[in-house]
């Protein structure tokens, strides 16, 4: 397991805000309107309380799965809860959408997810200069604890915490409340973490 | 380990493990149930349960955490309610889980279809020792909710936007 002792937290906070901001831009272009995304939370926390933390096991989520791999091996995944989702679509599409499981409404939320997963990616990648390859996103709609667990397998395997970064998103007064793992790889924790020391330093 | 537990739902989370009678106890639970497996063993003169929640299928030479794989949770499960009286011959093993929700990427590929080979775990660990699942809710690509009855032994089911199963 890496050391997490030594985080440093600083530079965590710096790459996260701006891996955030860029996102926050690219979904105004998008949208049309503008959206700022902040972090409420963000830091370490054992494998067994992530879904608690993203709504409860059994929340029905929209969830967008981008898998990282390069010198950064990992997983990205947005959440929203079904509420949220269907929120967001409102504030797209400025219509009321009967079902947010249609097959408009969850590409358009799966858009929305993959821009602004790909944004922060990318900022990330820029900040510590790390090789970050997205695969293409996949759209679920389930259980929180369901979508999330062969993820936390993955990861529990060699680890027992996970980088979480809470994510809302805000469109003037209107909050959205959504949740962003990055989920690295034991094998990825300690480059990430040099990375980020390195990229605050330059 | 001890019968925990005067609530009516006892949650079992993420690579735990947990025994409970009943009437102290109604319904033990896991909620949300994607890839990992649960398991239920229940005698049912004792009214006398428990649940595991396996997260992987093989646990590492110098594994703590039982419950978390496969191949050690279930003899674990089992010696817990063992211990507390229950008999083997009476014991109605059933699962749920094992979906495969979603294409994990990365170069982890050897851990692909992660559902798959956690239930073949789960029924080979069954297997040395003795057990045979009585019934089973599991694989496909939806995510499970499984409530273990202490009062009867019965197991709920439930997915999203589906009537709750009896198994």
């Amino acid at each position: 397991m890496a050391d997490t002792t030594n985080v440093p937290s600083a530079a965590l906070e710096d790459a996260f805000r701006r891996g955030l901001a860029s996102a926050g831009t690219v979904l105004s272009t998008m949208i049309g309107r503008d959206i700022t995304l902040h972090s409420p939370y963000l830091g370490f926390t054992p494998i067994n309380r992530v879904p608690e933390l993203v709504g409860g096991p059994e929340a029905p989520v929209v969830a967008i799965y981008v898998g990282v791999s390069g010198s950064l091996v990992g997983h990205a995944v947005l959440l929203f809860e079904s509420e949220c989702a269907r929120h967001l679509v409102r504030l797209i599409l400025e219509e009321e959408v009967p079902d947010i499981l249609a097959p408009l409404p969850q590409s358009l939320v799966g858009e929305v997810g993959n821009v602004a997963v790909s944004s922060f990616l990318n900022s990330l990648a820029d900040y510590t200069g790390l090789k970050i390859v997205p695969s293409p996103p996949q759209v679920v709609f389930d259980m929180a604890g369901a979508v999330l667990s062969g993820i936390l397998a993955l990861v529990a395997a060699s680890s027992e915490e996970v980088l979480v970064v809470e994510a809302g998103f805000r469109q003037q007064q209107e909050a959205l409340q959504g949740f962003f793992l990055l989920l690295p790889e034991a094998s990825s924790l300690d480059t990430l973490l040099t990375a980020l020391h390195r990229g605050r330093d330059r | 380990m001890a019968v925990t537990g005067e609530n009516k739902t006892l949650a079992v989370g993420l690579g735990e493990l947990r025994v409970a009678q009943n009437p102290a106890t109604q319904i033990l639970a896991i909620f949300g149930l994607g890839s990992c497996v649960g398991i239920s063993m229940y005698d049912p003169a004792l009214r006398l349960g428990g649940l595991a929640h396996v997260v992987l299928p093989q646990a590492p030479p110098d594994c703590t955490a039982a419950a978390k794989f496969a191949d050690t949770a279930v003899p674990a499960l089992l010696e817990a309610l063992l211990r507390l009286g229950a008999q083997r011959y009476r014991l109605q093993v059933k699962l749920a889980g094992g979906a495969n929700i979603l294409q994990l990427g990365g170069p982890a590929r050897e851990l692909l279809q992660i559902g798959d080979r956690n239930l073949a775990a789960v029924e080979q660990a069954l297997l040395r020792e003795r057990l045979r699942p009585a019934a089973s809710e599991v694989g496909g690509r939806s995510g499970r909710t499984m409530r273990l009855f202490l009062t009867d032994g019965q197991v709920w089911i439930r997915s999203l936007g589906q009537t709750e199963k009896i198994i």
